[in-house]
């Protein structure tokens, strides 16, 4: 969740003219963060998980 | 009162100062301050609070001719974003991680004693007009004072009911005011109400009157039953299933998603009325996502009951309790007699 925040505060800094579009759609990348961690198969969420994070 | 003539190369600067400054004190401060969770979410809160009542009050001292901005760039409601995200900041949360202790109402004095001798001084930045320094005064008693006193409250845990109500108006203003204006700015459209008549006005206020009520409810059970704030980095104590949550999981999000339709069909404003499908959007994203990640892990037994008795968007005909309640009355009393 909180490197899907900090990826898109980083797209709303760095494309001025879409950073209104971007923050009004903050909630996106809430929605999207859940269905990576629910609804993907554990087998393909996981090393993406530890890709990115670990 | 001081007036300097600034060079207006001299005034970009201090316009970037401005906000770049309290920027860097409050990020800073609150790397110095990371082992302090308590300081980091109240001055979360002062940062919210001001971020939602410092545009609405600026656009209407704009309105009543107390000052303006000599920019044209990056304004919004007749204020420069730049600077409504610096007065949140630097009347927030970085004056409160700067100074922890500092007494808010000290802080006012200070800080409007200083524009009072400085105001004048930011011509073209910003222009004063009529009562600028009673403008000033209200901006500072009405946002600035309340968010310094949120920081505080939250920080040591204490006046939790004046708390929930101070987080409750930092709610409606950034629902019902920011997002909309953000929706328009970006996609069209205005606040034009001066051109809606009066029965249009009352029909709107009406529709919306509910939807406050229930709102407010809702914070109310948390305050009472849950002793914490609806925002879960100040979390409840207690499982809230009573009262209105007994009958539905999101009554906040659900009055949110139906006041946004409201507003949108009373602005005739299409994207604005599409924000509630945002509001499914939140839900189906953060809320879940700490409903499991926190209610979950802190009431392992009684969050997955709660959960699948009590419905999510559409409220239960009859309330779930969980334990048989018993109602008692006074057989004397006419008053409740006619109940019986």
């Amino acid at each position: 969740m909180r490197l899907g925040c900090m990826l898109q505060l980083l797209f709303i800094i760095s494309i001025p003219p879409l950073s209104l579009y971007l923050s009004l759609g903050f909630p996106f990348v809430f929605l999207l963060v859940e269905l990576f961690k629910t609804k993907l198969p554990i087998s393909i969420s996981d090393p993406i998980e530890r890709m990115l994070i670990k | 009162m001081i007036n300097i003539d600034i060079h207006s190369d001299l005034l970009v600067i201090l316009r970037a100062a401005l906000f770049l400054l309290p920027l860097f004190c409050t990020f800073y401060f609150a790397w110095r301050h990371k082992s302090d969770n308590r300081i980091l979410v109240g001055s979360l809160f002062s940062f919210l609070y001001s971020i939602a009542l410092l545009l609405p009050a600026h656009a209407m001292a704009v309105r009543l001719g107390a000052w303006h901005y000599g920019s044209e760039t990056l304004i919004l409601l007749g204020m420069p974003v730049d600077l409504w995200f610096a007065g949140s900041f630097l009347f927030g949360p970085a004056t409160f991680l700067v100074f922890p202790k500092l007494n808010p109402l000290i802080f006012t004095a200070i800080f409007i004693a200083i524009q009072a001798l400085f105001f004048n001084s930011l011509d073209p930045l910003v222009i004063a007009g009529n009562y600028w320094l009673l403008g000033v005064t209200l901006i500072f008693l009405l946002v600035h004072t309340p968010a310094m006193y949120l920081a505080k409250w939250t920080r040591y845990d204490i006046n939790l009911p004046q708390r929930a109500t101070l987080l409750a108006i930092a709610y409606g203003s950034l629902a019902f005011f920011i997002v909309p204006t953000l929706i328009m700015h970006a996609m069209g459209g205005s606040w034009d109400i001066g051109q809606r008549s009066a029965a249009e006005i009352v029909a709107v206020i009406s529709s919306l009157l509910p939807c406050i009520i229930i709102g407010l409810s809702a914070v109310h059970m948390f305050v009472i039953f849950g002793e914490g704030t609806p925002i879960p980095l100040d979390k409840t104590k207690h499982l809230v299933n009573s009262g209105l949550y007994s009958y539905i999981t999101n009554p906040m999000q659900l009055c949110t998603a139906i006041s946004w339709i409201v507003i949108g069909v009373f602005l005739q404003n299409f994207f604005v009325a599409l924000a509630a499908g945002m509001a499914g959007v939140f839900v189906a994203g953060l809320v879940r996502w700490h409903h499991r990640n926190d209610l979950l892990v802190r009431f392992p037994k009684g969050w997955p009951e709660y959960k699948t008795n009590v419905p999510e968007w559409l409220p239960r005909w009859k309330p779930w309790i969980k334990e048989k309640s018993i109602l008692y009355w006074n057989t004397e009393s006419i008053s409740q007699s006619i109940y019986i």
